[in-house]
């Protein structure tokens, strides 16, 4: 039997629409749409233009498919787009992703819509390994730099972000149980220590490695080749495929750890999950981009001010909004100051500090989080 | 059937319950009352499997409750806290869809949907489908609360044994579920529980008010001092002297007018 009978027949009630469910897909349709937009335009633009339909030319002759398109295009076109701009694109695409789609789990993690994947260490612990290596390369970390060559720095900045993540991850663990707000606060204080030896490093450094330091502090996708994409994509893509899997655990998580473990919900195993997929993503996206700031922050709130904070949604909603973000910060860091380029970090910072801001005081009155 | 024996509980050697055995049958509602501070929440930490014992056994269905797999757990049981922290504004029906979390992996099929607007009906918040969570009074959020926590102990309707792959026993705990409810939504949400005892769910519930628990409670468990001062039932419990032991305030009980129930007044 059905518990106590209500007073109105079911057929006669109107019925409950969720007008946010239908409004979400339309909303992932229309971020799969910018995406493509966003990589076209970031395939596209530049010092040399390339059509939208050159690229896709330029791409089946790539691959040595044939195809009855009559588009011509020179030489020139086709070298700068496959040696320059796909591999740039695709790293802004996947560092983008990264960002977004970690935001959006550590914010859930810490049922905090202000916290960012820089709380749990990853940034502070890349940018030190990072500092480090740009200081010390030449001295003290000469071994390193002779073992691992080119790729010192992203190695280096990666084991840096994960192995913080890793020491945060212990100091608030205790009996098997996490405490998110213990991890918060471990982090904060990590965070500082990091600082400080970063700024040890940076007062002796020299005027060659501070401008090194200053440029890795702000991000840059300037370095993207098809081989720091090997390196990077593995990581980001297992982290993309994965952390959509725990969109309902977090979504039972927002409503407190205990109310999760009442739903069935392996709430332990969620948390380490999600910062295990949240440290190799940014720590791959930090070691090949450096530090950029505001997309992991900004990108899920934005998601969750359109959608709901269903995470089924805001989980790959920030991956692909993230992706068209930094995309199009990447497009305005390279051709604003022809021909040099802004460090994308400057872009996504004042473009996103600002935005921030205002949707903060729009929705003051509101407890839209 | 939730059967704990001699069960203690200490946090650095401080000693928080001391064997405390009790019973909760299916179709009965038992009442927890007790002064602040003498273990009641602590007590149902301990009964929904949240902390473990120092020392004594909780046994769900003749089985260790730590033995249940968290899911099928999940499919029979509902847990209603005191304080909820959600503070992502999720639409009401969003929360009270989670309720069905443990009964499908990915999204919700048709059925959940006429639960969580079953249940939403039953709390009398119909017309608060579409809210945001986040813009409700404090009793509101319990009663979408409720409302989940009812979603997630569904009985399917007709009540045949095929159709509920769950079995028979559900189980319900409530902690103080009345706090920040006025008087008709308290009497209300005790009267949903107690209509969840009539399927055979076994409910309990910590209650402050002994008015409350007089009138709903088949059965009262008084604890003190993290000891179990007295039980039986309303009648038998909620005597001038046992209620004046665990208050240390002076009561008068007058029968009910229409129930003949005990009604304590200071």
């Amino acid at each position: 039997m059905a518990t106590i009978s209500s007073n109105t027949p079911l057929n006669t009630r109107k019925p409950i629409l969720s007008a946010r469910r239908s409004r979400s897909r339309s909303v992932m349709i229309g971020l799969v749409v910018l995406l493509v937009v966003t990589v076209l335009m970031g395939l596209g633009l530049g010092a040399v233009r390339v059509t939208p339909a050159q690229i896709v030319a330029i791409v089946l002759d790539n691959f040595e498919i044939n195809h009855s398109l009559d588009i011509a295009y020179e030489a020139r076109e086709r070298g700068v787009l496959i040696a320059i701009r796909f591999p740039r694109v695709l790293l802004g695409v996947l560092v983008g992703a990264a960002l977004g789609i970690s935001g959006a789990a550590i914010q859930g993690l810490f049922r905090n819509p202000l916290a960012a994947p820089g709380l749990i260490g990853i940034s502070s612990g890349a940018a030190l390994a990072a500092v480090s290596v740009i200081v010390l390369g030449a001295t003290l970390l000469q071994g390193l730099t002779e073992l691992l060559g080119n790729f010192t720095l992203p190695v280096s900045a990666f084991a840096g972000g994960v192995v913080t993540t890793f020491i945060i991850y212990q100091l608030s663990s205790s009996h098997g149980r996490t405490s998110v707000v213990t991890m918060l606060l471990a982090g904060i204080a990590i965070n500082a220590l990091t600082g400080a030896v970063i700024g040890i490093l940076t007062f002796i450094a020299d005027d060659e490695q501070l401008r090194s330091l200053t440029f890795w502090g702000l991000g840059s996708l300037g370095g993207a080749t098809w081989r720091s994409l090997r390196v990077a994509a593995p990581m980001i893509m297992a982290a993309l495929i994965t952390l959509p899997f725990l969109a309902r655990p977090l979504n039972a998580l927002l409503l407190g750890e205990d109310e999760a473990k009442h739903l069935g919900i392996n709430v332990e195993r969620t948390k380490r999950f999600i910062i295990l997929w949240v440290a190799l993503a940014v720590g791959a996206a930090v070691a090949v981009s450096g530090a950029i700031g505001f997309v992991g922050l900004v990108v899920p709130h934005l998601l969750r001010l359109t959608i709901g904070p269903d995470h089924r949604y805001v989980i790959p909603g920030s991956a692909l909004l993230g992706a068209s973000l930094l995309l199009c910060a990447d497009l305005i860091a390279r051709t604003i100051v022809v021909p040099a380029e802004l460090p994308i970090g400057i872009v996504t910072s004042l473009l996103g500090g600002p935005f921030f801001l205002w949707l903060l005081l729009k929705d003051r009155k509101n407890h839209l989080v | 059937m939730l059967t704990a024996d001699n069960i203690c509980f200490s946090i650095n050697r401080k000693e928080i319950l001391r064997d405390v055995s009790l019973t909760l049958a299916p179709g009965e509602l038992l009442g927890i009352v007790g002064p602040n501070g003498a273990g009641k929440s602590t007590l149902l930490k301990l009964l929904v499997g949240d902390t473990s014992p120092t020392s004594g056994t909780i046994h769900l269905n003749e089985r260790p409750l730590h033995q249940w797999d968290r899911r099928e757990l999940a499919k029979r049981r509902g847990v209603l806290m005191q304080k909820s922290r959600l503070s992502f504004s999720f639409t009401v029906f969003e929360v009270v869809l989670m309720g069905r979390i443990p009964f499908n992996t990915g999204a919700e099929k048709p059925e959940d949907y006429d639960i969580a607007e079953e249940a939403l009906y039953q709390v009398g918040l119909e017309n608060f489908a579409d809210r945001l969570y986040t813009t409700l009074s404090g009793g509101e959020q319990q009663r979408v609360q409720l409302a989940r926590i009812l979603a997630q102990i569904w009985r399917a309707k007709g009540g045949k044994a095929d159709s509920d792959s769950i079995g028979e026993s559900r189980f319900l705990f409530l902690d103080e579920p009345t706090a920040s409810l006025d008087l008709a939504y308290q009497q209300q949400t005790l009267q949903i529980a107690k209509s969840l005892t009539a399927e055979n769910t076994a409910v309990l519930a910590i209650l402050h008010d002994l008015n409350l628990a007089s009138q709903f409670a088949d059965r009262i468990v008084m604890l003190k001092d993290g000891q179990v001062a007295n039980t039986g039932t309303p009648g038998e419990v909620l005597k001038p002297e046992t209620i004046q032991n665990l208050f240390n305030t002076p009561v008068f009980v007058l029968p009910h007018p229409e129930t003949g129930r005990p009604l304590i007044t200071v």
